[in-house]
């Protein structure tokens, strides 16, 4: 086989796979929406740490949001309690325990789209 | 050297120093369009000069040569087939949790340096090939764009495969479309290469390396580039530093004695430097820092031994049954021969006995650790062994060549 030939097919392929990964999530994903539902977030949280506190059908939405609000770290809740909290829910949530954290926290910033609500808490004075 | 193994080992040694570069360039502040330039100029150099190494080969017959190209692009239509089906938008979780995630650090000068403040379930001490290269063309093209890390990781699943087929077939077409049928059509594999990790670039250069060495004894000049693609295996994943190491225990009389240990240090010495650099920089790497000198009790504990025994063999069962069967037959031709089995399949057996010592004496929960860990890190070995059998069955299949099989001893 010709280098020339060889080279042309490695090329081809790797156009055709980036190109089809393009068309393939050139919709709107449930990450994107995260992505662009969190991004007003990233001013008040900064470098800091941030727990992560999902609702959401999908387990790996809480580190995917730290990575999109890099370089916030994701860490798990201190003993204390107080902690900067991102709730991530769904537009309709009633879930006891978030309602009490939002109710005995202060909500710094939020955000909706058409199917998930997001939340920024800072601890109560 | 053919042509296109040529431009295959280039293209790694290529993104081997782009992704050092980038790393040095963040220590000493320099900006990104200089590390572009750097790196145009380390392209041209290094093209040039592994342009020498190519040698014409023997033209094959036009019949082998159409067959050779139907089964490459059949093998290479069907990889890119199956990866659409299982590519995912943002690779799997150690993608967005551990590579890309250091990506976003080291694309942001302001704030890189926290990466190594992270605490220890981010990893800060994997050592940062493909973030590093990934954060490169983040920062170069201003974006954060998730085609660079898909198109970076799929060049590498890609790659892998090819370079075994174009290693093999002048010698024997069928034995080297095997192991890239089998790899385009392996859904483990792909998964894993598209994933966004580094399992499959660690064993895409080990593949490189043990590629490369086969021409080792034409030019000192091979020895240097051995040297820095096992260089670029310990910039890829700390087990690197391993397999470089045993690597380089194998062929220690081609790499560092005749005078070619000058060569091997050339070519091994900027990965060194910059690995050392790192390792300062970052925390102790976890299965060290947490070990409290329980090592031997693990060693003596004959119930781990047994554990790992037995994720080994399902994950060989399961996952790499390829692998399988293939040691299996060649242990039976090697018995039957009464010959002595190749060097690169025992140095990619001790390769896996050196993952299940550190497993042994992981200071993590055992269990835990090997069911998660274990059939990705087996992975980094798999290209190499499927070129090491397939290349000792070529060796051993009845072939009319044309005067190819001299070549074939090398491999």
């Amino acid at each position: 086989m010709k280098s020339w030939f060889v080279n042309i097919i490695l090329l081809l392929s790797v156009l055709v796979a980036t190109h089809l990964y393009r068309l393939k999530y050139a919709v709107l994903t449930d990450e994107d929406r995260l992505k662009q539902g969190i991004a007003g977030a990233k001013k008040y949280i900064g470098n800091g740490r941030v727990v992560i506190k999902s609702e959401l059908p999908d387990g790996s939405m809480p580190s995917l949001a730290a990575y999109f609000l890099t370089p916030v770290m994701q860490v798990p809740p201190s003993p204390s309690g107080r902690d900067t909290v991102l709730l991530l829910q769904p537009l309709n949530s009633a879930d006891s325990v978030s309602l009490a954290m939002v109710s005995s926290a202060r909500v710094v910033w939020q955000n909706k789209d058409d199917r998930y609500q997001y939340k920024l808490l800072y601890p109560a004075n | 050297m053919p042509k296109h193994i040529a431009h295959i080992l280039w293209l790694a040694l290529v993104a081997g120093f782009v992704s050092m570069a980038y790393y040095l360039s963040l220590l000493v502040h320099v900006p990104v369009y200089v590390t572009a330039l750097l790196a145009v100029v380390f392209a041209l150099y290094s093209f040039k000069k592994i342009s020498r190494l190519i040698v014409d080969e023997p033209a094959l017959p036009a019949s082998k040569n159409l067959w050779a190209s139907v089964l490459f692009i059949g093998g290479v239509v069907l990889l890119t087939n199956k990866t659409y089906y299982l590519e995912r938008q943002y690779g799997h979780w150690d993608a967005w949790w551990i590579w890309n995630y250091h990506a976003n650090y080291l694309a942001h000068p302001g704030y890189w340096k926290q990466l190594f403040t992270l605490p220890e379930h981010y990893h800060p001490s994997y050592p940062l090939f493909t973030s590093s290269f990934i954060a490169f063309f983040w920062r170069l093209f201003h974006t954060e764009s998730q085609i660079i890390p898909f198109a970076a990781g799929f060049i590498i699943t890609l790659l892998t495969p090819a370079l075994i087929f174009l290693a093999l077939y002048r010698r024997n077409v069928l034995m080297a479309a095997v192991p890239l049928l089998i790899l385009a059509t392996d859904e483990f594999y792909l998964e894993r290469g598209v994933a966004q990790y580094s399992d499959v670039p660690l064993g895409f250069m080990l593949l490189c390396a043990m590629v490369c060495m086969a021409y080792a004894k034409h030019s000192v000049r091979v020895v240097a580039i051995v040297g820095a693609l096992l260089g670029c295996c310990m910039w890829i994943k700390n087990e690197g530093v391993m397999l470089a190491a045993i690597f380089t225990l194998f062929h220690f009389r081609a790499l560092v004695l005749r005078g070619n240990g000058r060569y091997f240090a050339m070519g091994i010495l900027l990965p060194v430097i910059v690995l050392s650099v790192f390792k300062i920089q970052a925390p102790t790497t976890d299965i060290v820092a947490e070990q409290n000198g329980k090592a031997l009790s693990y060693l003596a504990d004959k119930s781990r031994y047994e554990l790992v025994w037995q994720y080994l063999t399902q994950n060989l069962a399961n996952n790499y049954f390829y692998i399988k069967a293939g040691l299996i037959a060649y242990a039976i031709i090697c018995l039957a021969m009464r010959r002595l089995p190749a060097r690169n399949i025992v140095l990619l057996v001790c390769c896996t006995m050196g993952f299940c010592f550190i497993y042994i004496i992981s200071p993590k929960g055992l269990d835990w650790h090997l069911a998660s860990s274990m059939d990705r890190v087996l992975l980094q070995l798999v290209p190499a062994f499927m070129f090491a059998l397939a290349s000792q069955f070529c060796e051993l299949a009845p072939q009319a060549d044309n005067g190819l099989r001299k070549q074939s001893t090398n491999l």
